[in-house]
């Protein structure tokens, strides 16, 4: 369990970026947050900005990931976006059933329209221009569209139910995501065919797609009116800083197309095509089956993650040591740090006591070694994947370092402790239990020693 | 082991189809006259999206199981 957290740790930490970039960015994204919700901004302007600094960091630490941890990085960047997908929609549902949320999604529009219905009402002083800001509360309508009284009296109001965001039901956000979800499944299934948990997402998005392509086809491409309904009216008005308040005002009677008569249900929720073209009454509403889909979407996500994430090791390694087990790499890659050089930076010199040793991930490193007239030449150029510095630390006729490395451009490599690259040759019987590892070390111990006679 | 892990989302779709009937306020009126008859008469486009689905998901599945 504690390797098990060590490894999320790790995973889930910025280990491309600098510390100092982290902090700096946590104190942006702080300040923006700060200033939002100081000037009364909608719940999701706070929320854009505080993640807005993040999204670079992310971006560039999701690309390192998947260079060093392959396609079990791509898994777990695809099952955060996959929770926060969900987590959209279960806020949604929370909203409904806890905060007396309405779903009007998108929410009304502070315009010049539903700004002037508001001063009829008096609701709003005439000199306020509109703001074309979203609605972050909503004075509940009942029906004919007036606004609904509690048991007390007072007018019934509640959050817009339409999550964080406020976008979630924009049919095109939808079917957008649903088909990113489901190319993306197929891809990390390629790498992880026998997950019989990405199996099950994949089922589950496949089904899910049904929904979206027909409620998407409904909104964008049927726009006959062919039904009689109302429309909802709705008077905004500022409340607190940025911050705006629907009020229902009734209803206009209307011709309706496909979508907005009932097409917008689907085909499983309550008043969609199932209940429709069977009888049965009692399906759940669109909010809360989609929250269900995407439930039975994610969970199945987050299991397939966390199978492959057992196993989570760093391609470099798997390189270098290629006949380690797939259990053993895994074990190594939480072991190892990574350390960064510059241009023309020395690693380590000839005559240095040897405590570590290193596997490159990227950059290459230039083998020097001082010859008979005690000038430096260069003997070998190692690269991606390649070990460097473990004679000094294996070698029983040499405890310090025999060559020089110095980096040939931007360097990172994948820093050994003594002691383990000692269990890694100790073979059959060691921590790590490879015969091959003990050969392969001491094939290459052989093969540079002899480089190194031949070449100075 | 895995099949038990299964049963969580499956057991969470149906509590979900329970639950839910209490909680109907936010599906909105449908408009007078739609109902069993409009659906009938999109039911062409149900099955065209369903053919899509199914070559799409044939079609991932097969480029899934090419050997690599």
């Amino acid at each position: 369990m504690n390797t098990t957290l060590k490894r999320f740790e790790r995973f889930f930490s910025f280990e491309a970026i600098d510390i100092r970039v982290v902090i700096l960015t946590a104190l942006i994204s702080y300040l923006l947050q700060i200033n939002a919700i100081i000037s009364g901004d909608p719940l999701y302007l706070i929320a854009l900005y505080t993640l807005l600094p993040w999204i670079p960091l992310c971006l560039f630490e999701g690309v390192w990931k998947v260079q060093n941890y392959s396609a079990v990085a791509l898994l777990g960047l695809f099952t955060i976006l996959q929770i926060g997908h969900f987590s959209e929609h279960l806020i949604q549902v929370l909203q409904i059933d806890l905060g007396n949320g309405t779903v009007a999604c998108p929410p009304p529009i502070d315009n010049a329209i539903n700004a002037a219905r508001a001063v009829a009402l008096g609701l709003r002083d005439a000199s306020v221009p509109p703001s074309f800001y979203s609605v972050e509360s909503i004075i509940k309508p009942g029906i004919g569209g007036q606004p609904i009284l509690g048991p007390d009296g007072n007018l019934v109001s509640g959050p817009a139910a339409c999550a964080v965001f406020g976008q979630l039901d924009l049919e095109i956000v939808h079917l957008v995501w649903e088909l990113f979800g489901l190319l993306g499944t197929a891809f990390v299934l390629y790498y992880f065919r026998k997950n019989i948990f990405l199996w099950v997402a994949f089922a589950g998005l496949c089904w899910h797609a049904l929904e979206h392509l027909t409620i998407t086809y409904f909104y964008y491409f049927d726009q006959e009116l062919l039904w009689d309904g109302f429309r909802q009216l709705w008077a905004t008005y500022p409340a607190q800083g940025n911050s705006y308040v629907a009020h229902a005002a009734g209803q206009e009677a209307s011709k309706l197309n496909f979508y907005e008569a009932g097409g917008k249900f689907g085909l499983m929720a309550k008043h969609g095509m199932f209940e429709q073209l069977t009888g049965f009454k009692g399906m759940p509403g669109r909010a809360h089956l989609h929250m269900g889909y995407n439930l039975f979407i994610t969970i199945p996500t987050v299991l397939g993650f966390l199978y492959e994430f057992r196993t989570i090791s760093n391609k470099y390694l798997q390189l270098a040591f290629s006949g380690l087990s797939k259990a053993d790499v895994a074990k190594l890659t939480q072991e190892v740090n990574l350390r960064r050089f510059g241009k023309d930076d020395i690693v380590f010199r000839q005559g240095d006591v040897a405590e570590k040793c290193y596997i490159i991930s990227r950059g290459k490193v230039n083998v020097l070694v001082e010859n008979q007239e005690g000038k430096e030449i260069v003997i070998a150029q190692l690269g991606p994947g390649q070990i460097f510095g473990e004679i000094g630390i294996l070698d029983k006729d040499s405890s310090t370092r025999t060559a020089s490395i110095r980096a040939e451009n931007r360097l990172e490599c994948l820093e050994i402790s003594a002691s383990t690259l000692k269990d890694l040759a100790s073979g059959e019987g060691g921590r790590f239990s490879s015969e091959q590892t003990k050969s392969q070390l001491i094939d290459l111990i052989l093969e540079r020693k002899d480089e190194l006679i031949s070449k100075s | 082991m895995q099949i038990q892990f299964l049963l969580i989302p499956g057991l969470t779709v149906v509590t979900q189809i329970f639950w839910a009937k209490a909680v109907s306020a936010a599906s909105g009126p449908l408009a007078e006259g739609f109902g069993r008859e409009a659906w009938l008469e999109k039911l062409h486009v149900v099955g065209g999206v369903v053919l899509l689905v199914a070559v799409l998901t044939v079609f991932l599945v097969f480029m899934i199981l090419k050997s690599k």
